[in-house]
C-alpha cells in the first residue's frame, strides 16, 4: 500500500455518547487524528475555519442545522475538505443536490446499518483524498429501476459499479470480483460509457458513477 | 372582549355621532317640513288651491327656514353636548332640555318674525309643546338606532376576535402536531431502530457462537429466522410507520422527498420524477405552515402511486410537479400518470377525496382523470403563499429534472 499521510479529523456529532466514541475510534488509529470535536454547526463552523483538517465527519441532523449544507458552505472557502456524512435517517440522496464541480469528497454512512470501523476509516481516507464512499449496505439494497440507464448494465457491470460507490479502489475491486485489474479497467470503462459518463478525471467519473446508483436505485420491493 | 385601541374607539365615537346626526337630523326635517306643510294646507278652514294658500300666506318661507333651523340648532347640540358618548341618564335630561330650548327658541323666533301675531296661550304651549314632544321623540330614536349599531359592532368584533382565536389555536395545534410528528419519527429513525440494529448484532453473535458450539440446526434456523424478521421490521416497517407519520425529508425540501418516495418504488416499476426548482422555491420555509404545505404535495405524490401500484397494476408512473400560471396566480400543479388498469376501482376515489381534503385546507385541489399514458391520472394543485410569489416570479418557473 502507497504511503498515506496523517488524515487529519474533525467530528461534528450532537449526541454525547456517540461523539465519544467515534472520537476513542479515530484517536487510537493510526494514520487519523482527531483534530476537534463538535457539537454544533456553528461550533464546527468556527473550528474548520482556525485549525488545519482534511476531512469533516459530520452527523446530517444538528441542532442548529445540517451538516449536508454546513459541509457545502465549508468547501466553498476550502475545496479540497473531504466530507463524510453519518445520518440515522435515509438521506443519502443528498449528495444528487451537488453540483458536478462540487461533487468529489462527499462519503455518506448510515448510523443504522451495520457500518463497521474498518468502513468508517475507509470512508475518512477516501474522502481526505476526494474520492466518494457510500455505505456499502445501502448500496447493496439498491436494485436497478426499471427502464433506468442502470437496468441497461450487466450483472458483472453492476457489481462493479456497486464497488466503485463503495469506494474501492480498482485493485481492491479486482480482487473482490476474482478478475485481473486490466479487466476491472474495462468493466469500469463500459459502465461509464453506458452511463454517458466522459470526464477526463477518473475519480469524477467514479463519483458520478455512484451517483447515478444512487439516484436510479430502488430499494422498494414489489408491492 | 380586550378594550379597544384609542384609534378605533375614536372612529367607533365618530361612527356613532354621524347616525346619530344622520338619524335625528332626516326625522326632525320631515317632522318640521311636514308641520309646516300641515299648518298651512289640512288645517285651513276654507277650501282653497295650494297655489292659492301659498300665495295667501307669505310666511309660508319663514315658517320652513325656521323649521330648518331649529332642526340645525338641535343637531349642533347634540354635537356640542356629545350626546352620542353619554350615559342613559345625562342623556335624557341633556334631550330635554335640548328640547325645551328648541321649542321655546322657535316659538320666539316666530314671534319675532311674525308668524303668530298675539296668539293665545293655548296657541303657545300646544306649539312649544308639540317641538318638545317631536325633538324628544327623534332623539330617543336616533339614539336607539346609535344603541343598535354599537350592538352589531360589538358583535362583529366578537365573532372576528373568535375567529381569529379559532384560527390563531388551529396553528399552534399545526405546530405541535409537526412537532410531535418531528419527534415520534426521530424516536423511530434514530431510537428504534438503532435499538433493533444492536438487537440484530448481538443476536447475529449468539448464532455464530451456537454454530461454534454445535447447536441443534433447528434451533439455530429459528434463530436465524428471528433474526431476518427483526433486519424486515427494521429495514421496511419501521421505516414504512416513520414515512406514515413524518415523510423523509420533508424538512429539506420536496425534491429530496420526492426522491425518497421515490426510491422505496419497486425496481420493477419505471419511473420518472421531475420536480421543479420553483417548485422548492415557492414551497421553502421551515415553519409548521411550510412543511404542512410540503407534506400536503408529498401526500398527494404518495396517493398517485399507491393508486398506480395498488389499483391500477401499473408497470409505469410519470410524477411531473411543476409552478404554473401568471404573477399573482402561481399554482403548483402536480401531475402522477400511469400505465396501469385505469379508473374503474373505487378505492382509487376515496383515497384521492382524503388527498382533497386535505390540500383544500391550503387552498388546493386534487381529482382523478384519465392519463395519457394509458392509465390513471392524479392532478393536484396548491396555491403558491404570497410570500413565495415573487421569488416564484423573479427565478421563472422552468422545470428540471429532480
Amino acid at each position: 500500500m502507497e504511503a498515506e499521510h496523517v488524515v487529519r479529523v474533525i467530528l461534528v456529532e450532537d449526541q454525547a455518547l456517540f461523539r465519544s466514541l467515534l472520537g476513542e475510534l479515530i484517536r487510537h488509529e493510526d494514520g487519523f487524528t482527531l483534530v476537534a470535536s463538535a457539537e454544533s454547526a456553528a461550533e464546527a463552523r468556527a473550528l474548520a475555519a482556525r485549525r488545519p483538517v482534511d476531512v469533516m465527519l459530520m452527523d446530517v441532523e444538528l441542532p442548529d442545522g445540517n451538516g449536508f449544507a454546513l459541509g457545502r458552505e465549508l468547501r466553498a472557502t476550502q475545496p479540497g475538505l473531504g466530507i463524510v456524512l453519518l445520518s440515522g435517517h435515509d438521506v443519502m440522496d443528498l449528495l444528487l443536490g451537488l453540483a458536478d464541480s462540487e461533487r468529489a469528497g462527499w462519503s455518506y454512512l448510515s448510523k443504522t446499518t451495520s457500518t463497521s470501523r474498518a468502513t468508517l476509516l475507509r470512508a475518512l481516507r477516501t474522502s481526505a483524498r476526494g474520492g466518494s464512499l457510500l455505505d456499502p449496505e445501502l448500496v447493496g439494497r439498491l436494485e436497478p429501476r426499471r427502464g433506468s440507464v442502470l437496468a441497461s448494465l450487466t450483472p458483472r457491470q453492476l457489481s462493479a459499479l456497486r464497488l466503485v460507490a463503495e469506494g474501492l479502489s480498482n485493485a481492491a475491486i479486482a480482487r473482490t470480483m476474482g478478475i485481473s485489474p486490466h479487466s476491472v479497467d474495462n468493466l469500469l470503462n463500459a459502465v461509464y460509457a453506458a452511463l454517458g459518463l466522459r470526464d477526463e478525471s477518473d475519480l469524477n467519473n467514479r463519483v458520478a458513477a455512484a451517483l447515478h446508483l444512487v439516484r436510479d436505485g430502488a430499494t422498494g420491493r414489489p408491492a | 372582549m380586550s378594550p379597544l385601541p384609542p384609534s378605533i374607539a375614536d372612529r367607533d365615537r365618530r361612527d356613532d355621532l354621524r347616525v346619530l346626526l344622520i338619524t335625528a337630523g332626516a326625522l326632525l326635517l320631515t317632522f318640521a317640513v311636514g308641520s309646516t306643510v300641515q299648518a298651512m294646507f289640512v288645517f285651513r278652514p276654507t277650501r282653497l288651491s295650494p297655489d292659492e294658500l301659498a300665495h295667501q300666506d307669505p310666511m309660508v318661507t319663514a315658517r320652513l327656514l325656521i323649521g330648518v333651523l331649529t332642526v340645525a340648532s338641535v343637531l349642533a347640540a347634540c354635537v356640542m353636548v356629545r350626546l352620542h358618548a353619554r350615559r342613559i341618564g345625562p342623556v335624557l335630561a341633556w334631550i330635554l332640555g335640548i328640547a325645551v330650548l328648541a321649542g321655546l327658541g322657535r316659538h320666539l323666533v316666530q314671534l319675532a318674525v311674525g308668524v303668530y301675531v298675539s296668539p293665545s296661550v293655548e296657541t303657545s304651549v300646544i306649539e312649544v309643546a308639540s317641538v318638545v314632544f317631536v325633538v324628544v321623540v327623534s332623539l330617543l330614536l336616533a339614539l336607539a338606532q346609535v344603541s343598535t349599531r354599537r350592538r352589531l359592532r360589538a358583535q362583529e368584533r366578537a365573532a372576528a376576535e373568535q375567529r381569529s382565536r379559532a384560527s390563531n389555536a388551529l396553528a399552534e395545534l399545526a405546530t405541535e402536531e409537526m412537532r410531535v410528528r418531528r419527534e415520534i419519527a426521530e424516536g423511530l429513525h434514530g431510537t428504534l431502530q438503532g435499538r433493533l440494529v444492536l438487537t440484530e448484532t448481538s443476536l447475529t453473535a449468539v448464532i455464530r457462537e451456537g454454530r461454534a458450539r454445535r447447536w441443534d440446526a433447528a434451533t439455530l434456523d429459528r434463530l436465524e429466522g428471528i433474526r431476518r424478521e427483526l433486519g424486515t421490521i427494521r429495514e421496511h416497517d419501521v421505516r414504512e410507520l416513520s414515512q406514515l407519520v413524518y415523510p423523509v425529508g420533508v424538512d429539506i425540501d420536496l425534491g429530496h422527498a420526492v426522491r425518497a418516495l421515490v426510491r422505496r418504488i419497486p425496481a420493477d416499476i419505471a419511473v420518472s420524477a421531475e420536480v421543479a426548482p420553483a417548485v422548492d422555491r415557492a414551497l421553502d420555509g421551515s415553519g409548521a405552515a411550510a412543511v404542512g404545505r410540503r407534506i400536503a404535495v408529498v401526500r398527494a405524490v404518495e396517493e398517485g402511486i399507491t393508486n398506480a401500484l395498488r389499483h391500477g397494476a401499473a408497470t409505469a408512473i410519470r410524477i411531473v410537479i411543476r409552478v404554473e400560471g401568471g404573477a399573482g396566480s402561481h399554482r403548483i400543479r402536480l401531475t402522477v400518470d400511469d400505465d396501469g388498469t385505469g379508473l374503474a376501482d373505487t378505492p382509487r376515489r376515496s383515497g384521492v377525496a382524503r388527498i382533497a381534503e386535505r390540500l383544500e385546507l391550503h387552498g388546493g385541489t386534487a381529482q382523478l382523470e384519465p392519463s395519457p399514458m394509458g392509465g390513471a391520472r392524479l392532478r393536484a394543485d396548491l396555491p403558491v403563499a404570497a410570500g413565495h410569489a415573487a421569488g416564484v416570479s423573479r427565478s421563472g418557473s422552468d422545470p428540471s429534472t429532480a
